[in-house]
């Protein structure tokens, strides 16, 4: 870790070293460890140490974005040359560009002493834990992971923040015979993990999925657990919550935003300051983010205005932007899908005939304009009967309207989970849903 | 530097390691995007860093720093001895290396004009002129442009002694045209989707695109879209295009054929294989005229290399021999397990990433027809192209893709009429069994995917498919709902 002093001073070099020229910068420094296993043992084990700057800099209406690892004073004059050749070869936009207004703010430092202390030697003890509990009857695959990450923005304009904040995460697939389970867990350090209750329940679905059933494709109603909710609703705040798609007519929030979409308790955030998130409370451009409805009593509240979105819309920026080389993109980095009143418990044992699914996989966009998303499920598939979990199901594949799927809502669990993700944590519950639409079966 | 890796590498010898190397890489990339004839990305990327891999005993050990002090290298390889050190103490198992001769070379991936001597203002212009043809077509409501160049210049030093210093450069480019009507938008890309085509070739490959000329088509397409009809949902006859059939091999035989995927290593994130090792050399994963090769030494090709990330040399090797399944993706490690020799796909794509199993170039090979004759063997039946959706099950068999569109034949010729959000999806083996004719070498080209995601930390990594359009029969089409 650097420290905010070493970005200080890298204010002073740059506003010295870029006299002249307008720019915005975002400057990041990642120290992260992973350490994976397979087949109960450990086969890859890594540490990476990295920083990059990236600069984007203005002039006469054109921008351009120079990138670099080297922050030397060599590396920052190696940048600005770059940026005047660019910005001479450029051409202007089309929309009145200005450099973000200054965030005042105080430098935020969230970080856990179990990260910042954590050699290998932890993160393979957190494996053998695993390990203890599988038993013999049950491999394990997976990784235990942290990482401490800065980053500052600064700016021509006097804009200068700056973040610290650590993570820890670890993903868990027990495997049983050809029965498998899995959870995940991504917090601000080890000791909310939640390891130890989650491990059980995949070890408890590897045993129990053994020996699948096949039923056929149809529509069903489904309870789906945390890790697939998550992974749903990411799609959907990806596909249906950038406010330039939106303003160009190109998302489905075009016919769905202001709209009653789900049941009256279904509230979805974008909330970096939640305790069971990694708080990235600065956006690249500096902007603060504070939480955000985007759906709020079965409403869809609102679409994200990135800096260059909000600026070419006449729209205020909502602290989504994830890059400077895209500056139209708006991502939401904190996903919160709130939890209801009923336990999960509760939920599974009201369901005569359902279909309880731990996991996606490979999800992907099948239409954008409809919010069509396909995958398969995996790692605890069962089908319900009589309110008890029975038999395992074979994987099968889905092809779901999201905005049916919300309508289709019929409980969301008090309990929520923190979930890994493959792009961002997720904060879900678990979640009930009828004519649920399964298309295929795999072989 | 190259000496400087040599030091760090007896450094480690010192302290009893029973192999290391040491990469050392930079990276520059250039992006230009384009919407609407307006330049809205211009960048410029630089990052350089080194990498240190490090087997104690039965333990693996990475670190990478992009640290450029004098004691940075020593310390990212102590980081890395005590990282192979923790994981030693739980090694079960003997690791062993595939034999590798010891290479002391130089290679460089050919092309005729370098991308980055190319001025930026003739790319954006080229940029700007298509999609503002594209735009001139009337329901047009967005055309969308981009180029991507990238010169990756590396050093492998090993304790066995191999040097091997390799410069790969990257230029790709594609274009987009999409309508907005009642019945949602469609989209039409040249000559690909997502970021259009790439390969290890200068500029001469973005310049025989020929972009501008193609943007007229995919306008009038895209527009033509938005009013087309769905498929009935059934079971025909299709023919595959080269740049869909790509990512067909991509996810449905170069995945599966990934030996650490195979061995588990993969399962807890992307997932594992239905290619166990009992298959090798019995299952049919195709039919006579299914031949797949990992080709990682064709000119061009976005999967072409010199040496892999383990100083192993580029290799052509069989995957799938007229139908039979008959070889994997592998490393040194998983090499060993099999006893042959490592086919050179342990590769990393960064500095800062150490090299697991990828794909090189997946080949499809080419067959003896013409497309004429693979259209006029179909009595109803389209011609799907170009990417649209992907998505494939743990073990890759259920799969189901989307296209941009859809060409009906009927009769042995096509219509003229097109179909919009076309889907087909089948089960890997029985799909590869259904082809019954691949196009000859004059429809075949090795296509560039350069997003390929894999392994956890993620690691994105540049790969070929050479593929032709080929037939499959009753394939479950339009199964939407």
């Amino acid at each position: 870790m650097k420290g905010e002093n070493f970005y200080r001073n890298l204010f002073r070099l740059m506003n010295e070293h870029f006299v002249g020229l307008k720019f915005l910068s975002s400057v990041s420094n990642n120290e992260g460890a992973l350490t994976r296993f397979a087949n109960s043992e450990i086969h890859q084990n890594v540490f990476e140490k990295k920083s990059v700057i990236s600069i984007l800099a203005t002039k006469d209406n054109k921008v351009a974005v120079a990138t670099t690892n080297d922050l030397s004073i060599n590396g920052l004059k190696e940048a600005r040359k770059k940026l005047e050749q660019m910005l001479e070869n450029s051409t202007p936009l089309d929309y009145e560009f200005r450099l973000p207004d200054v965030s005042i703010g105080y430098p935020v430092e969230n970080i856990s002493d179990s990260v910042k202390n954590a050699s290998a030697e932890d993160r393979a003890q957190i494996f053998d834990k695993i390990l203890k509990v599988s038993g013999k009857d049950v491999q394990a695959f997976g990784y235990v992971s942290d990482s401490i990450s800065e980053n500052a923005v600064i700016s021509s304009n006097g804009m200068f923040v700056y973040q610290a904040y650590s993570s820890a995460s670890f993903n868990f697939v027990a495997l049983s015979g050809s029965g498998s389970g899995y959870v995940s867990s991504t917090a601000r350090g080890y000791e909310d993990l939640d390891v130890d209750k989650k491990i059980h329940r995949a070890i408890e679905f590897a045993k129990r999925s053994n020996n699948q059933v096949e039923i056929d494709p149809g529509l069903y109603t489904v309870i789906l657990g945390p890790e697939a909710v998550s992974e749903l609703f990411f799609y959907f705040s990806y596909v249906c919550t950038n406010g330039y798609m939106h303003e160009l007519k190109m998302s489905p929030s075009v016919r769905f935003l202001g709209q009653k979409i789900g049941p009256s308790n279904l509230n979805v955030y974008d909330d970096p300051n939640h305790k069971m998130q990694v708080p990235w409370v600065y956006d690249i451009c500096g902007k603060k983010r504070e939480k955000t409805a985007i759906i709020e009593n079965g409403v869809f509240k609102n679409v994200f205005y990135s800096h260059g979105a909000s600026l070419r819309f006449g729209k205020k920026p909502t602290g989504h932007s994830i890059s400077l080389e895209d500056l139209d993109f708006s991502m939401p980095a904190n996903l919160v899908i709130e939890g209801g009143t009923t336990p999960v418990e509760e939920i599974i044992s009201h369901t005569e005939r359902g279909i309880y699914v731990n996991r996606f996989h490979y999800m992907n966009v099948v239409d954008p304009y409809e919010a069509m998303f396909t995958g398969m499920t995996r790692d605890g598939t069962f089908l319900i009967e009589n309110g008890q979990l029975t038999r395992p199901i074979k994987n099968m594949r889905f092809n779901v309207k999201f905005f049916e799927f919300s309508k289709n809502i019929e409980a969301i669990s008090k309990e929520t989970e923190s979930t890994s993700g493959e792009y961002f944590p997720a904060v879900a519950p678990f979640i009930k849903v009828s004519n649920f639409n399964f298309t295929s079966k795999t072989a | 530097m190259q000496e400087k890796l040599q030091k760090i590498l007896h450094y480690l010898n010192s302290k009893g390691v029973r192999y290391a190397d040491a990469r050392y890489e930079e990276h520059l990339q250039q992006e230009i995007y384009v919407e609407n004839g307006v330049l809205k990305t211009l960048t410029n990327n630089f990052n350089s860093g080194t990498g240190i891999r490090v087997l104690f005993e039965n333990g693996w050990g990475f670190a990478a720093t992009d640290d450029r002090g004098e004691s940075a290298l020593e310390k990212i390889a102590d980081r890395a001895l005590e990282i192979a050190q923790a994981s030693n103490k739980r090694a079960n198992k003997q690791v062993n290396l595939a034999q590798e001769p010891v290479h002391q070379d130089n290679f460089k991936s050919s092309y005729q004009k370098d991308p980055f001597e190319v001025s930026q203002k003739q790319k954006i212009e080229i940029l700007k002129g298509a999609t503002l043809k594209a735009k001139e077509i009337e329901g047009v409501a967005r055309s969308t442009g981009s180029m991507l160049f990238r010169k990756i210049n590396k050093i492998f030093v090993s304790t066995e002694g191999s040097v091997i210093e390799q410069q790969i450069v990257v230029s790709g480019a594609g274009i987009t045209a999409q309508s907005v009507g009642e019945g949602g938008f469609q989209t039409r890309s040249y000559p690909s989707s997502f970021g259009g085509d790439h390969s290890t070739r200068g500029w001469e490959f973005v310049e025989e695109m020929d972009l501008v000329n193609h943007a007229s088509k995919i306008a009038n397409e895209a527009v033509e879209l938005v009013k087309a009809p769905e498929i009935e949902p059934g079971e025909y006859d299709i023919i595959i295009s080269g740049n869909q059939l790509a990512l067909q091999v991509h996810e449905s035989c170069g995945h599966p054929i990934e030996l650490d995927r195979v061995m588990g290593s993969e399962l807890s994130f992307a997932g594992g294989s239905f290619l166990s090792m009992d298959k090798l050399n019995s299952l049919k994963y195709g039919s006579e005229y299914v031949t797949i090769t990992a080709d990682a030494t064709i000119p061009g090709g976005l999967g072409s290399f010199g040496y892999d990330d383990e100083g192993v040399q580029a290799q052509r090797s069989y995957i799938v021999r007229n139908g039979l399944f008959v070889g994997y993706l592998m490393n040194r490690q998983t090499a060993a397990e099999l006893g042959l020799r490592s086919n050179g796909a342990a590769r990393a794509d960064s500095w800062s990433h150490l090299p697991i199993i990828r794909m090189t170039n997946i080949n499809l090979l080419p067959g003896n027809f013409t497309l004429d004759e693979l259209i006029s063997g179909i009595d109803y039946g389209f011609l799907l192209d170009t990417n649209k959706s992907w998505s494939i099950d743990d073990l890759r068999l259920n799969f189901q893709f989307a296209t941009e569109v859809a060409y009906e034949i009927k009769g042995g010729k096509l219509t003229g009429r097109i179909f919009k959000n076309p889907v087909y999806f089948d089960i890997t083996p029985k799909f590869w069994n259904k082809c019954d004719g691949v196009a000859n070498e004059k429809f075949w080209r090795v296509w560039g995917v350069p997003n390929c995601g894999k392994g956890q930390p993620m690691q994105v990594m540049y790969v070929g498919h050479g593929t032709a359009p080929a037939r499959f029969r009753k394939v479950k089409v339009g199964v939407r709902k």
